[in-house]
């Protein structure tokens, strides 16, 4: 555990959560609301874009992990999926996904950690602000998800589930989880 | 009779349609391009303070902000009468060359190289940055760093990449510091390096691209942009040129804060923005077109010196001007060499660092028009308000607005040629065919969340249909 753990410390050093989205929008907002749920202390860098564009990539070859955080009106909860190394495009669309940047930051920018986008259910994209109670309640869980797995600094690790840190409020992500599966590829 | 319709047409900035309309032969009979975007800006800024109208009118578009913040001040200077320190008149430009560096460097590295460099026939799962990034990822790093260079001033002098509030009435709001100065300068070589290297790219291109530069919009038209008191190219202050096809000068020394002196305003029923003509030309035949292609054939001079060598050689690919829209993507790479060195050299003027940034006044005019060269062309905010300051009216004229009927011209002619040579008989056209209809569209590097703002200005009509496509009621407007 505690080589598994340093490993973890060495990896996520540096690390870039990347919220898309427009908080107008009510739940395209979701992901800003994650970043202002999370503790400030979390030693993550944080960036909020409206979309995703190709210089979000030219941005993170600095960084071992990235974290893109989107709402999702396809999710049906809160989940934190590895992104492949290459991508297909869009090619209707002047936006990028998370997977294309990715792409890029890797073949252009010689970024070379792990990128995972993390998907917070919504279904509510009118004009306006505030989330519906489905993105607000799907949102605490990925702070939560996301407080659990990262550094809250170079001295702490923090791993995600009820039983390892007997916090009742922490999300029960089960066996073999997302959060396990992050920790166990950062190794 | 049958149609052909393109919806949405791709890599274009905002929503459109071309509609092609073939007769019973299966020629073509005519071709529209149609706006299909509503924004109404021009209706959702009555009753605001005019101090306001940077930041509101900002929001109008994610591309190209700055501009309207710009045309927004300069309107509001007008109201308040009063003179901008140079300080912040010489913010105002740096940060209206960053924009037309990202603004183009969007356009063509993005939506427009993907066409040049894989060809216009190839797979539109290819024809794109990722088809891009196989290809030649070194082209497409430069056109990423370069934008990301533009979309870097104008985070540290205007505070934020999108949506910059640092400019208003009478000057703007933060100093420029030689910290961001410092870190600016680093970018320079690179830009250069990268803007040059695109250009002998592209050039070295053209003659596998005769066919499309001779086709997608070449016809000649009136040019209209803004030159500075020598006739060179000039982006913030300046009086507005026009010169036909062979350029000839039709008009010069127009003073932009009188433009409806000489250019008027039309609607049509079946697209969301006004058209716009040069009055003594009367509508429809006053139409004429904006943006780099422009620009580059109303000015007699660049006035930097890598630019003023690629204007020279720009100019002889036409007989008195160019009148192929195609050259607008090399128009654009040639500004984009300019506004680099114009950064360059701002960096070096010790006027930006000024302390005086802000002119400060009450209301002293009811009316206040303000002008400036936006990446797709002239740009125009006019403002009316109350003896309290509050909006009555507004009425922008965008450049996408002014280059429609150009537009619309580009895609006949794109389609009575490409489609002419296509087999019909019984079959759809090749995607190829088709995309070069779009791309006769992307050589303007329209901007449609700009261009759709008049309410009232032409029929609106609502229709409600049942689930069998059966007419339940319709609703038509003429005016609010």
């Amino acid at each position: 555990m505690a080589q598994s753990a340093q490993r973890v410390l060495e990896m996520t050093a540096r690390g870039i959560l990347v919220a898309i989205g427009n908080p107008l929008r009510r739940d395209d907002g979701a992901a800003c609301r994650v970043l202002d749920l999370l503790p400030q202390q979390m030693g993550w860098e944080q960036r909020r874009c409206q979309q995703l564009t190709p210089e979000v990539g030219a941005e993170l070859a600095a960084y071992q992990t990235v974290v893109f955080l989107d709402a999702d009106a396809m999710a049906e909860q809160a989940r934190l999926d590895r992104l492949p190394d290459a991508a297909g495009s869009n090619a209707l669309s002047h936006a990028s996904t998370a997977a294309e940047v990715a792409a890029l930051a890797r073949k252009l920018f010689g970024f070379t950690g792990h990128a995972w986008l993390c998907r917070i259910p919504a279904s509510d994209f009118s004009h306006g602000e505030g989330l519906s109670t489905r993105a607000e309640a799907a949102a605490r869980d990925c702070a939560h998800l996301l407080q659990h797995l990262q550094l809250r600094s170079p001295h702490e690790l923090h791993f995600a589930g009820k039983k390892e840190l007997g916090d009742e409020q922490a999300p029960d992500l089960g066996h073999e989880t997302d959060a396990a599966v992050f920790l166990r590829d950062l190794g | 009779m049958s149609r052909i319709v393109i919806q949405p047409v791709t890599r274009i900035e905002g929503h459109a349609k071309i509609t092609v309309q073939l007769d019973d032969s299966g020629q073509v009979e005519s071709a529209r391009f149609h706006v299909t975007e509503f924004r109404g800006f021009e209706k959702l800024c009555e009753g605001r303070p005019f101090h306001e109208m940077p930041g509101l009118m900002a929001r109008v578009c994610g591309i190209c902000p700055v501009s309207h913040v710009l045309a927004s001040s300069k309107a509001g200077d007008m109201l308040l009468g009063v003179e901008v320190p140079v300080a912040a008149q010489k913010q105002r430009r740096l940060l209206n060359y960053a924009q037309l560096l990202q603004s183009h460097a969007l356009s063509f590295f993005h939506l427009s190289s993907p066409d040049l460099l894989l060809g216009m026939d190839a797979p539109p799962a290819q024809r794109n940055i990722l088809g891009l990034l196989e290809r030649d990822p070194d082209f497409l790093r430069r056109g990423i760093r370069l934008r990301q260079f533009g979309q870097r001033v104008i985070e540290l002098a205007g505070g934020k990449k999108v949506h910059p509030g640092w400019s208003g009435p009478g000057g703007v709001h933060r100093r420029f510091e030689t910290g961001q100065r410092d870190e600016i300068l680093t970018w320079i070589p690179e830009a250069t390096e990268s803007v040059t290297l695109a250009l002998d790219r592209l050039k070295g291109l053209l003659d596998a691209l005769r066919e499309e530069a001779e086709h997608l919009g070449n016809f000649p038209s009136l040019f209209l942009g803004t030159v500075d008191a020598d006739g060179g190219l000039e982006y913030y202050e300046g009086l507005l040129r026009i010169v036909d096809g062979g350029g000839n000068t039709i008009a010069e020394n127009l003073d932009p804060r009188h433009y409806f002196t000489f250019l008027g305003e039309a609607s049509e029923d079946d697209s969301f923005i006004k058209s716009v003509y040069y009055r003594p030309f009367e509508y429809p035949h006053g139409h004429y077109r904006v943006g780099p292609l422009a620009r580059l054939n109303v000015a007699k001079h660049a006035g930097t010196p890598l630019a003023e060598r690629e204007l020279r050689e720009f100019k002889q690919r036409g007989r008195g001007a160019v009148c192929e829209s195609f050259h607008y993507h090399l128009a654009r790479l040639i500004e984009m060499l300019h506004a680099v060195e114009r950064i360059g050299e701002l960096m070096e003027d010790p006027d930006l660092f000024g302390e005086s940034i802000q002119a400060k006044a009450s209301l002293n005019r009811r009316e206040g028009v303000g002008c400036c060269e936006a990446p797709r062309g002239t740009l125009l905010h006019h403002y009316w308000v109350d003896a309290q300051g509050l909006m009555t009216r507004a009425n922008l004229l965008i450049a996408t607005g002014q280059n429609k009927a150009a537009m619309n011209r580009a895609v006949e002619q794109a389609a009575r040629h490409f489609l002419k040579t296509a087999d019909l008989a019984g079959a759809e056209p090749s995607e190829g065919v088709l995309n070069r209809l779009e791309a006769a569209i992307r050589c303007f590097d329209p901007c449609l969340s700009c261009s759709t703002h008049a309410l009232g200005q032409m029929p609106l009509v609502i229709e409600a249909r049942g689930r069998q496509g059966d007419l339940r009621w319709r609703k038509a407007r003429s005016a609010f």
